[in-house]
C-alpha cells in the first residue's frame, strides 16, 4: 500500500469558515491534519506606538479596540495599571459596577462564539438564535454606556457615570429570558448526535 | 436584436433592477468592523429581505465589503480578491477608517485613504455603524445601480497604472502579475 | 502600610537572595514580588524558580526601552498557583548589539514571546529556532517599537493624507482663533507636537 504524501492547504485570510482574519498553513493526509503552522499579523496596528503620542487620558479611548468581540477586559487592564502607578483606590460601588459590566460582556462573547463555531460546522440555526439573543445584551449596554460594541466606560478612577433608573430590573428580565434559552441551546448543540460524532476525540490536548 | 438607443435603455432598466435586488457579499472580515456584520445578516436586523447574503469565494460575489482599517499585509490579499471578482462589482467602504484614516491615523502599519488603492462606490461612516446604517448604505448603493452610476470597476480598468503605482508604493514585495485579472 | 508583613512573599524573596549573588528583590504589595538580576544568571534563576519554588506558570514576557539610560529592560512575569504570588524578574541589556541567551526549553510559550521581541525591538536570542518574519511583512526599516523610530516622518513618506487635515492637527489653536480667547499657560505644555 502506498502512503500518500501530505498536501499543503492554506486556510487563508478569506475563508467562510474562520471567524476573524488569520492564516493557518495545514498539512493534510487524506482527511487527517498532520501539521499546522500559524501566520499572523493581518490586524497589526501597533498600539504601544500609538500610545506614545497620546496622553494617559486620550489613550483610554483606543484601548478597547484591541480585542474586538470582548472589549471590556482591555479597558479594565489599562485602568488598573494607571491606578497602580498612581496609588489610587477605587470606590466600592464602582467595583461592583465594573464586575457587572465585565460579566455581561463575557456572556455576550460566549454567545457569539456559539454562533460562529456552529456556523462553521454547518448548523446554521445556531447563529441565528445566539446572535439575535446577544442583541438584548447589547441593548442593555447601549442604555448604560451609549455604544453597542465599544463602550469606553471604565476609566482610571472608576466608571464614567452611574447606573440609570430601573436598570437592575431590566438586567434581571434579560437574564431570565436567556436562562430559558440556554436549555434549548444545550439540546440543539451538545446533545446532537452529529456534533458528538464529529467532535469527540478530535484534537485532544493533555492537561499535563 | 436591433441595437438602437431605446431597446438598449429597456435592457438596461431590466438588468439594473435584477442586479440591485440580489447583492452577494464576500465573506471577508478585514478589520474591527466585522463585529457588526453578523447582527445585520441574522434575524433581528434582517438584511436578506433586500436580497443581501454572504458568499464564499470571490468568483461568486458581487460586493466587497471592506470593514474598517487595512494593514498592508491584508491590503495585498484584498487587491488579489478584488481582481478575481467578475464584472459588475462594487466596493463599499465601511467605517471612518476607510474615509480618512480614522483612529489609526498615526499608525505605521495601516493605510489611510482607501480610495487611492481600490475604487470605492459608497462610504458608510461611524465607528461602528449601526446595523440600520449598514442597510441604509446598501439602499444607497441600490439607488446608484438603478441610475447607472456605480462604475468603480470601469474606473479601475481605465486608470490601472495610477492605482498600481499607489499600491506598489506601499507593498514592497510585489509577487503578483501586473495585469488586471 | 509598611508595618504589615507579607509572610510568604518575604519568604520567597529571602530564599532567592540567599541562593544567588548579585540579586536584589523586594515585596511591592500583597501578592507581588520584584527581583532584579544580571543577564548571565537568567537561565539558572528561571530553572530554580520553576523547580524548587513552585512558580510553574509563565504568564508573559515584555521589554521596556529606556532611551535616556541607553539600555533595554526585559521582564519575565511568573505565577505560582499554590502560593498565589506573582513574581517579576527583571534584567538589563545593553543597547548596542543587544543579545541574551535563549530560554525556551524551560517553557514552550517563550518561543512566541521571544520572536515578537526580536522583531519589534531587535534583540537577538542566541540559539533560538524560529522564523524571522512574524507579524510584519517585508519590513526593512528599524525595529518599530524602539523609541527613536519616528512615526510622523515615516507616515508622511509612505502614506497619503486627506486634504484638509492640517487644520485639524492643532485643535486648541483653531478654537482659540475662532473664539478670540487666549490659551492658558498651563494647557500649553500638554500639546502633542
Amino acid at each position: 500500500m502506498m502512503r500518500e504524501k501530505a498536501t499543503t492547504l492554506y486556510l487563508g485570510p478569506q475563508h467562510p469558515g474562520i471567524t476573524g482574519n488569520m492564516m493557518i498553513k495545514l498539512k493534510v493526509e487524506g482527511d487527517t491534519v498532520v501539521n499546522a503552522e500559524t501566520n499572523v499579523g493581518y490586524l497589526h496596528r501597533g498600539f504601544e506606538k500609538l500610545m506614545e503620542r497620546r496622553n494617559w487620558l486620550q489613550s483610554f479611548t483606543i484601548v478597547c479596540r484591541i480585542c474586538v468581540p470582548e472589549p471590556d477586559p482591555n479597558e479594565l487592564n489599562y485602568s488598573r495599571a494607571v491606578e497602580e502607578i498612581e496609588g489610587r483606590e477605587v470606590p466600592e460601588r464602582a467595583e461592583w459596577i465594573r464586575t457587572l459590566v465585565m460579566e455581561l460582556s463575557r456572556l455576550a462573547s460566549y454567545l457569539l462564539w456559539f454562533g460562529g463555531q456552529n456556523g462553521s460546522a454547518g448548523l446554521y440555526t445556531m447563529p441565528q438564535w445566539t446572535v439575535g439573543d446577544r442583541d438584548y445584551i447589547l441593548d442593555l449596554f447601549e442604555e448604560l454606556t451609549g455604544g453597542r460594541v465599544y463602550h469606553m466606560y471604565i476609566w482610571p478612577g472608576g466608571v464614567r457615570r452611574d447606573l440609570p433608573e430601573g436598570f437592575a430590573g431590566r438586567v434581571l428580565e434579560t437574564m431570565d429570558y436567556l436562562e430559558k434559552r440556554l436549555i434549548q441551546y444545550d439540546q440543539l448543540m451538545f446533545q446532537n448526535t452529529i456534533f458528538q460524532k464529529r467532535a469527540q476525540g478530535v484534537g485532544y490536548i493533555d492537561p499535563a | 436584436m436591433p441595437n438602437d438607443k431605446k431597446s438598449q435603455k429597456i435592457v438596461d432598466i431590466i438588468q439594473n433592477a435584477a442586479r440591485k435586488h440580489s447583492l452577494f457579499v464576500l465573506a471577508y472580515g478585514t478589520g474591527c468592523g466585522a463585529i457588526e456584520i453578523p447582527p445585520t445578516m441574522t434575524s433581528k436586523y434582517d438584511a436578506e429581505r433586500f436580497g443581501i447574503r454572504g458568499m464564499a469565494t470571490p468568483r461568486q460575489a458581487d460586493v466587497l465589503l471592506v470593514t474598517g482599517y487595512l494593514a498592508t499585509k491584508t491590503l495585498k490579499r484584498v487587491i488579489r480578491a478584488y481582481e478575481q471578482m467578475q464584472d459588475p462589482k462594487y466596493v463599499i467602504g465601511f467605517g471612518s477608517c476607510t474615509i480618512n484614516g480614522g483612529m489609526y491615523w498615526d499608525s505605521y502599519n495601516t493605510i489611510k485613504l482607501l480610495d487611492k488603492y481600490i475604487p470605492v462606490d459608497v462610504y458608510i461612516n461611524g465607528c461602528m455603524p449601526r446595523p440600520e446604517a449598514v442597510i441604509d448604505g446598501f439602499i444607497e448603493l441600490q439607488g446608484l445601480i438603478k441610475d447607472g452610476k456605480a462604475n468603480g470597476a470601469e474606473k479601475y480598468k481605465e486608470n490601472l497604472d495610477w492605482y498600481r503605482a499607489n499600491q506598489k508604493k506601499v507593498i514592497k514585495n510585489w509577487n503578483m502579475p501586473d495585469y488586471n485579472w | 502600610m509598611t508595618d504589615i508583613k507579607f509572610e510568604k512573599e518575604q519568604q520567597v524573596v529571602d530564599q532567592l537572595v540567599n541562593t544567588f549573588q548579585n540579586l536584589s528583590g523586594k515585596v511591592k504589595r500583597e501578592r507581588r514580588i520584584e527581583v532584579s538580576v544580571s543577564k548571565k544568571l537568567i537561565p539558572s534563576v528561571l530553572s530554580y524558580v520553576k523547580d524548587q519554588l513552585g512558580f510553574t506558570h509563565m504568564s508573559h514576557m515584555s521589554c521596556v526601552d529606556w532611551l535616556e539610560d541607553e539600555h533595554f529592560e526585559l521582564i519575565y512575569i511568573l505565577w505560582s498557583p499554590e502560593l498565589k504570588v506573582q513574581l517579576l524578574i527583571k534584567t538589563l541589556i545593553n543597547r548596542e548589539n543587544p543579545s541574551i541567551e535563549n530560554v525556551d526549553m524551560i517553557w514552550g510559550q517563550l518561543n512566541t514571546y521571544q520572536r515578537e521581541i526580536r522583531e519589534m525591538f531587535g534583540i537577538q536570542f542566541t540559539g533560538m529556532i524560529g522564523k524571522e518574519e512574524f507579524i510584519l511583512e517585508d519590513w526593512d526599516e528599524m525595529p518599530p517599537m524602539r523609541r527613536d523610530f519616528d512615526t510622523a516622518e515615516f507616515i508622511k513618506e509612505a502614506y497619503f493624507e486627506r486634504p484638509g487635515r492640517d487644520g485639524a492637527k492643532n485643535v486648541r489653536d483653531e478654537i482659540a482663533d475662532r473664539s478670540g480667547e487666549e490659551i492658558p499657560e498651563l494647557a500649553k505644555k500638554y500639546s502633542r507636537d
